[in-house]
């Protein structure tokens, strides 16, 4: 009778164990779809403390709350701190052998490459507001080669936001091409998007950048959660109307679908691991399971409790973590406008091309000879709060 | 009769042992670490990146060729403004960086027969001179704003690969003196280099 008591203790223990996994950080999400701003972004500053091996994720969280409230420097801080993190993908022996052997929660996080590369899209959209166009193309290519570095194959650099902003921030800053290499790679892989057409890519003084919903959810599936699965968020607004005054300037067009460059980029080696882990989970119960069952002495008992334990208190899940404040899909449009001072209004329609009843203001300083940037985002209960003008 | 002990004593010995390896671990978590480094050496961080040993090189280099040429010149009132570096890097940076290292190791090297304008703080400068002009603020001397003869620009490429992992990233940072009458490249430098890394397999 001592086995099963030994067993019961051992599963006790383990779902103490694994109860106390990881932090829950729901209440980020929540408070943004309320239009929370501050307090999401409070939110995820407290995470940044809590949590260092975090500290990327939560700065790109805090980020994505700083400019949604309109504070483009606190955002760009944010994001150029979780930038440098990103850069180093190094990791020590104690962190991989951590990863290996415990949650693969354990390491720091460094994200997915579409999280990499939404932060150098977020790093570049915060230097263009400030009017820094040179470092905006600088962090937008930076994207690109972020994707790039993702897998072999046709999904290689197919980020074709990236390579529009990258042009678009090149022919602004007049970068030697002007931007037409990278913006014709943005035209091959949208051709759909009437504002990717060479001719409308070269022209125009503003660029509006309109984001919608809210970027996949990590799920775990298969064995013990081993596997990773992407759920869509996507957002009612399916395009905005924009119109400056009583002049219209068209509709906004999708080119930045953030669901698909995360389910296209193959696996990776904490795949493997938690795959690998879920196996010897399994393995070491059933064996404990036999080796106590046929049990004669006190010594096959302990090694029949060890591997039982070591199987229950394994942890196969893979890394769940992810950023849940990016979009679902971004837009742009272009317009070409009068210099100085400007408002565009945006009428957002859903599916159907049903008004949605959600109409918003976005203010913009057009100055001569560049490309300004109007960024704006559609929220479920409202838009994000106007932003400053860039100087 | 032996005395009763609630906990079985440890022998002084294991117990100094606890106590000076519990003190190791106390002093390890009482604060974050800080240490002076140099920096115009390469650091433990890594990365692929320009960092402060490839800014202190390349504005030395030119820096110092750059003195060498306008101290050569037999005119005594050649002025340079400082012109935008242009970024078309990889690497979001702060190109004052470069033009700030610049301009101090050549004013210390080559001033007063070469001077200098402070072009990013024209606004400040106007408004003082007009507080002049205008007898809110005494002034001394008035004097014409001078223009360029000549501007110091420069530019930064970079070319890199990315490949399951493993990454290369060659850096060209470029430096001009443009005459500001015809457009002539009257002195140019470049600095390169070309960094390799890789990430750790559980990034991979």
């Amino acid at each position: 009778m001592r086995a099963p008591r030994r067993t019961l203790l051992v599963v006790a223990l383990a779902s103490c164990l694994a109860g106390c996994a990881s932090t829950d950080r729901s209440g980020g999400t929540k408070f943004l779809r309320e239009g929370r701003f501050a307090e999401a972004r409070a939110f995820h500053e407290a995470l940044l403390v809590e949590e260092p091996r975090n500290a990327a994720l939560e700065q790109n969280e805090a980020g994505v709350m700083a400019l949604l409230a309109g504070d483009v420097s606190a955002a760009q801080r944010y994001f150029r701190e979780a930038f440098d993190d990103l850069e180093d993908l190094s990791s020590t022996t104690g962190e991989t052998v951590g990863t290996v052997l415990g949650s693969a929660e354990s390491r720091r996080w460094k994200g997915e490459p579409y999280e990499r590369c939404m932060n150098a899209y977020y790093l570049g959209i915060t230097y263009w507001l400030q009017g820094d166009d040179d470092n905006a193309a600088a962090s937008f290519k930076s994207g690109v080669l972020r994707d790039a570095d993702s897998e072999e194959g046709e999904a290689q650099s197919d980020f074709a936001l990236l390579w529009f902003l990258m042009g678009e921030a090149q022919r602004s800053a007049l970068h030697s091409d002007r931007g037409q290499a990278a913006l014709a790679r943005a035209h091959a892989l949208r051709p759909e998007n009437p504002w990717t057409e060479p001719q409308r890519a070269s022209t125009g003084n503003v660029l509006l950048v309109l984001e919608t919903g809210l970027g996949p959810r990590r799920v775990p599936v298969g064995r013990h959660g081993a596997d990773v699965a992407f759920r869509a968020r996507p957002g009612a607004v399916v395009r905005a109307e924009v119109r400056l005054g009583d002049r219209e300037l068209g509709s906004t067009a999708a080119i930045g679908d953030i669901y698909h460059q995360a389910t296209t980029r193959g696996s990776k080696v904490i795949d493997r691991i938690s795959g690998g882990k879920a196996v010897f989970k399994d393995a070491a119960v059933i064996g404990g399971a036999v080796v106590l069952r046929n049990s004669g002495s006190r010594t096959s008992d302990v090694i029949g409790v060890a591997l039982l334990a070591a199987g229950l208190l394994a942890s196969a899940q893979n890394d769940m973590r992810y950023w849940s404040s990016l979009p679902d899909d971004v837009h742009v449009l272009l317009a070409d406008l009068p210099e100085g001072p400007q408002t565009l209004t945006l009428t957002a329609y859903g599916a159907g091309d049903r008004a949605l009843g959600l109409t918003w203001s976005v203010p913009v300083v057009v100055r001569a000879n560049r490309v300004v940037l109007a960024w704006t985002r559609a929220l479920p209960r409202r838009a994000a709060a106007p932003l400053d003008p860039a100087p | 009769m032996a005395p009763l002990y609630l906990v079985r004593p440890y022998p002084a010995r294991t117990l100094a042992f606890a106590l000076t390896v519990s003190l190791l671990a106390l002093s390890a978590c009482a604060g974050a670490s800080m240490e002076r480094v140099d920096p115009s050496a390469d650091d433990d961080v890594g990365g692929t990146l320009i960092d402060s040993a490839d800014v202190i090189a390349a504005t030395e280099s030119a820096a110092k060729d750059l003195a060498g040429v306008l101290l050569a010149s037999e005119r005594n009132d050649i002025v340079v403004a400082f012109a935008t570096i242009k970024n078309e890097s990889i690497q979001p940076f702060n190109t004052a960086l470069l033009t700030d290292r610049m301009r101090n190791t050549l004013v210390r090297q080559t001033s007063p027969r070469v001077k200098y304008l402070a072009r990013e703080q024209i606004d400040e400068i106007i408004r003082e001179r007009e507080g002049k002009r205008t007898g809110v603020y005494a002034g001394k001397e008035l004097k014409a704003l001078l223009g360029a003869d000549y501007l110091l620009t420069g530019r930064i490429n970079s070319l890199s690969k990315r490949y399951e992992g493993d990454r290369s990233d060659y850096f060209q940072l470029n430096f001009q003196l443009v005459d500001a009458e015809d457009s002539v490249i009257v002195w140019s430098d470049a600095y390169e280099f070309k960094k390799v890394g890789d990430a750790g397999v559980i990034y991979q």
